[in-house]
């Protein structure tokens, strides 16, 4: 346990003096979370000690996760499925509509609010619940999918095969879509505008169609959409599947194992964990003096003071990045210390562990936001252009910022970090106990793992106490 | 249980000693967790609010209204109508839940002054001195906001 509390000691070290971020908060909130007090933090850093202690003592000595039984639950006329696409090209074509044609304000058009609350954050929550909802939604899927139908029609025979997709490309294109995306979202400037929102969800798109078209839409959907990639890996810790319109059940997190290993795998992960860490980080006090300083030394090279500060928020968001992965890797050459083998492949045999870790951190981070600004979707949707109208007779209601107590929201942060460092624990544990079947070899590979994730729960907390 | 029985010899062996871990291990746990409770009790002398909190300039002023008129030190005390917010520095008002939040705002422009959450909206004459005075009834960090300009000239931590 040395080892874990130096990694946890070297973590906080790294952190203190890593790169900073502006302080700002998103336009879209109203109120931010109070941070989490100190007596709490540090009870809930001893609880995620205590817990991965207990979890090793009990966990189970043989693998229980790997092969998953699935029952099927019910089964769905087929035609949900061209239904639910069209459903989904229909809300995203009016939502990049609202994006032009609506008031250009962050409050009151709709689009901001749909696409970092309901979509961003909500979207992942509902995956975990009720499986891969947004799988079955997708629009630009939809758009392959029915451009590939039709073609097959108009032409009368078999269409060509589409090129063979990459294998050393893997999940990369993923990883930099969700980059990219949380980039707009916490660097750019414009992050809030309708319009330029409107714009990047289109072009978003045409890429997506045009990898579609290059590589079939099973194979690219799968690998190379960021959202459906990233939505997927939460709907894989989910109790519920869908398949073809069928639904199945199978244990909570089964299905995460069977993630199948592919490059940039660990790197999508990494962004997820590293990017929600440095939105966490530059609401801290450390990160605005740092901030300043990155972007004054900007204005000095010749930038304006906007794009100066993209630029520090930049830097701040890709040593996020780098700090997880750095993280991570550490761990992994620890667990090759005890196994041997190539670390690029133990890499990948334990990234499923991160995802109920990305999980937490999403809820965590944000589960404020959600809980306020998610009420505004009432009104929202009600009048989405933001030009007066009615639709539903809810465009007149606020945000309710008093349902729920600062003390409940700490809770809730808390309970999500040391649930997903549990979840962690486990898969990581049974893919050990699967892959090496002396037990003792098993226990301490995962000394390092236990370390790695002592390190981003109590990364998180500390965050979360408002980097105290 | 059922699984069990085909053990060898070794296997137990090896059972046994991963059971004396696993108690040592729980035992460690339970240390570790009847350790923290006594260390990590709340109202140990933690104080929160030391410490800066911006690099903005800020300055905190604990307390307001019904609290007395208790400045942070080496300000002087601020009048009835608490602290004066203008535009230029943010300062931070703190308050706990079910107090009055007092303040003073001026610009010298035609503004709106906002405070977000609370959504409490008050026009602002140039050169003139706007009083708001509210309970704080949601706990939070709340921007205190010139509407026009987007200008923050505070910030309101409502705490439990």
């Amino acid at each position: 346990m040395r080892r874990a509390l130096l990694l946890v000691l070297g973590l906080a070290a790294a952190v203190a003096l890593a790169v900073p971020a502006a302080a700002f908060a998103h336009g879209l909130v109203g109120k931010q979370d109070l941070p989490i007090p100190r007596w709490l933090f540090a009870w809930a850093a001893a609880a995620v000690l205590v817990v991965s202690f207990a979890g090793l003592a009990a966990l189970w000595p043989r693998p229980r996760l790997q092969s998953v039984r699935e029952r099927q639950l019910v089964r769905l006329p087929r035609v949900l499925d061209p239904l639910c696409g069209a459903l989904g090209v229909g809300v995203f074509a009016f939502l990049v509509y609202a994006g032009f044609a609506g008031a250009q304000s962050a409050q009151t058009n709709v689009l901001p609010t749909v696409v970092y609350v309901i979509f961003w954050v909500g979207l992942p929550i509902a995956s975990v619940l009720a499986g891969d909802v947004f799988g079955a939604f997708n629009p630009w899927r939809a758009v392959g999918r029915l451009a590939g139908w039709t073609a097959a029609r108009v032409a009368r025979g078999p269409l060509p095969e589409p090129l063979g997709y990459p294998e050393r490309l893997g999940r990369w294109p993923a990883a930099l879509g969700l980059l990219a995306f949380t980039w707009v979202e916490l660097a750019y400037v414009n992050r809030d505008d309708p319009s330029t929102l409107a714009i990047l969800a289109l072009a978003y798109v045409a890429a997506q169609l045009v990898g579609m078209s290059l590589y079939g839409v099973p194979a690219w959907c799968e690998r190379a959409d960021a959202f459906g990639v990233y939505f997927g890996l939460f709907a894989r810790l989910s109790p519920l599947r869908w398949r073809r319109a069928r639904l199945f059940v199978r244990s909570p997190l089964g299905g995460a194992p069977p993630l199948p290993a592919m490059p940039g795998t660990v790197a999508l992960l990494c962004v997820m964990i590293g990017t929600t860490s440095f939105d966490g980080f530059s609401l801290g006090g450390q990160w605005s003096p740092v901030a300043g300083r990155l972007q004054d030394a900007f204005v000095g090279l010749g930038a304006s003071q906007a794009v100066a500060l993209e630029l520090a928020m930049t830097i701040g968001l890709l040593g996020g990045v780098a700090l997880v992965a750095a993280l991570y890797w550490l761990a992994i050459e620890g667990v090759r210390g005890v196994t041997g083998g190539r670390a690029r492949e133990l890499g990948g045999a334990f990234a499923h562990s991160l995802v109920p870790i990305a999980l937490a951190y999403v809820i965590a981070h944000y589960f404020g936001l959600l809980s306020y600004q998610g009420q505004a979707i009432a009104f929202l949707a009600s009048d989405p252009l933001g030009d007066g109208a009615d639709l539903f007779g809810t465009a007149s209601r606020g945000i309710d910022y008093g349902w729920i107590s600062a003390t409940a929201i700490w809770y809730v942060q808390i309970g999500a970090l040391v649930a997903g460092h549990v979840c962690g624990l486990i898969l990581a544990h049974d893919r050990a106990v699967a892959r090496w079947s002396d037990p003792q070899t098993a226990l301490r590979s995962q000394y390092w793992m236990l370390g790695v994730m002592v390190a981003f729960t109590c990364l998180a907390l500390w965050l979360l106490s408002g980097s105290a | 249980m059922r699984g069990r029985s085909p053990c060898t010899a070794k296997s137990q062996t090896e059972e046994a000693l991963t059971r004396t871990q696993r108690a040592g291990l729980l035992a460690l746990a339970a240390a570790v967790l009847a350790a923290a409770f006594i260390v990590l009790r709340p109202g140990d002398g933690d104080d929160e609010r030391a410490g800066p909190d911006n690099a903005r300039p800020t300055t905190t002023l604990s307390g307001a209204g019904s609290t007395g008129t208790q400045a942070a030190p080496g300000r002087p005390s601020e009048p009835d109508g608490g602290p004066l917010l203008v535009p230029g520095t943010v300062r931070t008002i703190r308050v706990s839940k079910g107090d009055t939040v007092r303040f003073r705002a001026r610009s010298s422009e035609v503004e709106e002054l906002h405070v977000h959450g609370y959504d409490i909206l008050r026009e602002l004459e140039p050169a003139a001195t706007t009083r708001v005075s509210f309970t704080a009834d949601i706990e939070g960090i709340f921007e205190i906001e010139l509407e026009r300009s987007g200008v923050q000239i505070g910030e309101l931590r409502v705490e439990p």
